[in-house]
C-alpha cells in the first residue's frame, strides 16, 4: 500500500472516529499541513452523506402481516424450505399426493354443493377490474375522479369516490393558490406504475405556463409544459440560449422541412444540431412537432430542473421573488472557460457555431448522457373556467415476481480477504 | 485498532437496538414474540435489502426470508452478539446469497417514489415547484444508487453498514465475519470508488 492510500485509508477511518488518539493526532497533523487531504476528507464526508441520506423503506402493514402470517405457518406446519426439511424422496411424494388429494376433495365437493361455481362476477366488479386496468390519466381525461390507494387495494372503496377529496384539488382558478401549495398522492396502479399526482401547482390562474407532468424513462427525462403562443416561444428560446450557455445539445423534432421551419422561427433562433446528415430520424424522436429535446450530461440535469423552474414562473411574481435566487444555477469554478463544444452524441454530423464561452464544464468522454424532452400543450385559460390541473410524475416499477428461493444458511459466505486488509 | 477512541466526525443513524452489547438471552417464544422482538427492526432490515439488492420489491421478499431464517434458528442464537447484528449477518448472507441467483433482478430501477426523502437535498432548490423538487431528489438519489450498484457485494455491504446502518467496526466485522482491519480497508476501498463514480455531484454540492 502507498503512503498515499495509507494516508486515504486512515483518514477514511478518521471520518468514523475509529482511529486511536495517537492515529488522531497524527492525521490531525496531515490535515493541517496537506490542502489535498483536507480536500479528500471532505469528498469522503460527502460522500458517506450522500449514502447516508439515501432513502429508507417504508414497511407497510401487508409486510408485518404477511410476515407474521409466514412466521406462523412456519411455527405450525414446519418449514417448507427444501433445504431445510430435506427429509426422503418419499415422505416429500406423499405430502404432494396427500395436498393433491385435499385440493381435489375441495373442488369435487364445492362443485355438487354449488352447481353455479364458478360464478360470474357481479357487474360492478368486472367494471372496477376494468377501470384498473385502464391508466389513470385516461380516466381522469374522461372525467372520472381517480381512485385514492386505498380504493384500489380494496373494492369496498369503490362506492366511496364521492367522499374523496377532490383528486386534483387546491386550485381554486383564481390564482389564489401558491405554487408551494402542492399536495402529492401516489397510487399503485394495477400496470404496476407508481403513479404520482401533485395538485394545485398548476392550478393558479396567474400562471400563463407550468410545468404539468415530469416523466422519466430510463435515460430520458419529459417534462411537460402548459404553453402556447407567446409563452411557448419565450420558454422555448429561454431554454436555447440556455442550452447554448450550458452546453446542452439541442436537436430538431423529425418533422418535414416545412414545420421544422416553423419550428425553429418559433424557437427564438434556437440553433439546431443535426443528428445525421440526411435528416432520418426515425425512431429517434417522438412525432410531437413541437417538442425540444435536448441532450446533455447526467450532472446537468439539476441546473436545467432550476432554470425551467424560474422560466415557466412568469406572472407569479411573488414566487418569482422567491425563487429567482433560489433557483439560479450553481456557478461552478470554471464558468466563464471557454471549452470546445461537443457533438450531439451520436451525430456524425457537425454542429452549428457555438459561443466560445460556456458556463458548463466540457463532459468527460464516460459521462452519462441524458436526453431532455420538453414537450408543449395547449396551456388552459386562466379564470373561474379553468380548473385545477392534476399533475402526474409517473415512473415504471417492475413487474412482481415470485419469492427466491430458499437461502444459505445462518453462516456468513463473505470470505476473510488476504492481503493488505487483514491486519 | 480495536478500540474507538475518538468521537465520529459524521454523524450515524441509531442501530436497532441503543446497545451493541452482546445479548446473553436468547429469544424466546413464538411467531407472536419473535414478531414483537423484530418489529423495530423491520425498516432497518428492509432498507438494508434494499440496497444491497437494488431493487424493493425483491427487497421485501429478502427481509422476510431473514427474518423468517432468524425465526427457525433463533434456537442456535448463542448471545455473543447483539440481537440486532445477528439479524443484519443473517439479512446480509440472504442478500449475498440472493444476488448470485440470475433470477433476481438486479436494477436499481422502480425505486417506489413513496419512499424518496433526504437524497439529493443538496439539489433541491427551496421553493421550486414540488414536481422540480422531487426530480431534482430522484436524480441525486438515483445516481448515488448507481454508484452504489457499481461496487463488489462486500464493499457494497460494508458501506451501506456503515454509513446508512450506522455500526460501527467492530459491529460490521461481526455482520460481516471479517477482520476490523479488512473492514477498514474495505470501506476505504468502497468510499473511494463511489467518491470517483459522484465527484460531479460532490461538486454540485459544494456550489449549492
Amino acid at each position: 500500500m502507498s503512503r498515499k492510500d495509507a494516508d486515504s485509508e486512515r483518514l477514511s477511518a478518521y471520518l468514523d472516529g475509529e482511529l486511536s488518539p495517537d492515529e488522531t493526532a497524527e492525521v490531525r497533523a496531515l490535515l493541517q499541513r496537506d490542502a489535498a487531504a483536507r480536500r479528500r476528507l471532505e469528498e469522503l464526508r460527502r460522500t458517506a452523506r450522500l449514502v447516508s441520506a439515501l432513502p429508507r423503506a417504508r414497511v407497510s402493514d401487508e409486510f408485518a402481516r404477511r410476515l407474521s402470517d409466514r412466521l406462523e405457518r412456519d411455527a405450525l406446519l414446519g418449514s417448507t424450505d427444501a433445504t431445510r426439511t430435506g427429509g426422503p424422496w418419499t415422505a416429500r411424494w406423499v405430502h404432494g399426493l396427500a395436498t393433491a388429494a385435499a385440493l381435489g376433495l375441495i373442488f369435487v365437493t364445492g362443485w355438487l354443493l354449488w352447481p353455479q361455481w364458478p360464478v360470474r362476477p357481479p357487474a360492478d366488479l368486472t367494471a372496477m377490474r376494468q377501470a384498473k386496468t385502464q391508466p389513470a390519466e385516461e380516466r381522469v381525461a374522461m372525467g372520472e375522479r381517480p381512485p385514492s390507494p386505498d380504493s384500489l387495494l380494496s373494492p369496498l372503496r369503490m362506492e366511496d369516490r364521492s367522499q374523496e377529496r377532490t383528486f386534483a384539488g387546491g386550485g381554486d382558478g383564481d390564482g389564489a393558490l401558491p405554487r408551494s401549495r402542492s399536495l402529492a398522492k401516489s397510487e399503485a396502479a394495477p400496470s404496476g406504475e407508481i403513479v404520482e399526482r401533485f395538485s394545485g401547482l398548476a392550478g393558479s390562474a396567474t400562471a400563463l405556463s407550468a410545468i404539468s407532468a415530469v416523466e422519466s424513462r430510463g435515460p430520458t427525462r419529459e417534462f411537460v409544459i402548459d404553453a402556447e403562443g407567446p409563452d411557448k416561444t419565450r420558454i422555448t428560446g429561454r431554454l436555447n440560449a440556455l442550452a447554448r450557455k450550458r452546453n446542452w445539445q439541442v436537436a430538431p423534432p423529425a418533422l418535414p422541412g416545412a414545420r421544422r421551419d416553423a419550428l425553429l422561427a418559433d424557437s427564438d433562433q434556437g440553433e439546431v444540431v443535426p443528428l445525421a446528415p440526411d435528416g432520418d430520424r426515425r425512431g429517434v424522436y417522438a412525432p410531437s412537432p413541437s417538442d425540444l429535446r435536448l441532450k446533455m450530461v447526467r450532472r446537468e440535469l439539476p441546473h436545467f430542473i432550476a432554470a425551467l423552474g424560474r422560466i415557466t414562473q412568469r406572472n407569479d411574481a411573488a414566487a418569482m421573488a422567491a425563487n429567482e435566487s433560489a433557483l439560479q444555477p450553481p456557478k461552478s469554478e470554471d464558468d466563464e472557460t471557454p471549452i470546445q463544444r461537443r457533438p450531439y452524441p451520436g451525430a456524425p454530423g457537425p454542429t452549428t457555431s457555438m459561443p466560445t464561452t460556456l458556463a458548463a464544464s466540457a463532459p468527460a468522454p464516460s459521462e452519462e448522457w441524458i436526453e431532455v424532452v420538453v414537450r408543449f400543450r395547449g396551456s388552459r385559460p386562466p379564470g373561474p373556467t379553468s380548473g385545477p390541473r392534476a399533475i402526474t410524475l409517473t415512473t415504471s416499477m417492475p413487474a412482481a415476481h415470485e419469492p427466491p428461493e430458499a437461502a444459505i444458511g445462518g453462516q456468513a459466505t463473505t470470505r476473510e480477504s488476504d492481503g493488505p486488509e487483514q491486519r | 485498532m480495536e478500540g474507538r477512541h475518538t468521537q465520529p466526525v459524521i454523524a450515524s443513524a441509531t442501530p436497532i437496538d441503543a446497545g451493541d452489547a452482546p445479548d446473553q438471552r436468547a429469544p424466546r417464544g413464538g411467531p407472536q414474540a419473535f414478531g414483537e422482538l423484530i418489529a423495530d427492526a423491520q425498516e432497518r432490515i428492509v432498507t438494508l435489502c434494499w440496497r444491497m439488492c437494488g431493487n424493493r420489491h425483491d427487497a421485501e421478499d429478502l427481509a422476510q426470508e431473514a427474518f423468517v431464517k432468524a425465526f427457525r434458528a433463533m434456537e442456535t442464537f448463542d448471545g455473543r452478539a447483539a440481537f440486532s447484528t445477528w439479524l443484519y449477518r443473517i439479512a446480509v448472507n440472504v442478500c449475498l446469497s440472493a444476488r448470485r441467483r440470475p433470477r433476481l433482478r438486479s436494477a436499481s430501477v422502480g425505486d417506489d417514489l413513496s419512499d424518496l426523502g433526504a437524497a439529493g437535498r443538496a439539489a433541491r432548490h427551496p421553493g421550486a415547484p414540488e414536481p422540480l423538487q422531487r426530480a431534482a431528489d430522484r436524480e441525486m438519489h438515483q445516481r448515488v444508487v448507481d454508484a452504489l450498484d457499481t461496487l463488489d457485494d462486500e464493499h457494497r455491504a460494508v458501506i451501506l453498514l456503515r454509513d446508512m446502518e450506522g455500526l460501527d467496526y467492530r459491529r460490521i466485522a461481526q455482520v460481516l465475519g471479517v477482520r476490523v482491519g479488512t473492514v477498514k480497508s474495505r470501506l476505504h476501498r468502497a468510499r473511494s470508488a463511489l467518491r470517483e463514480k459522484l465527484l460531479p455531484t460532490l461538486g454540485t454540492m459544494e456550489n449549492t
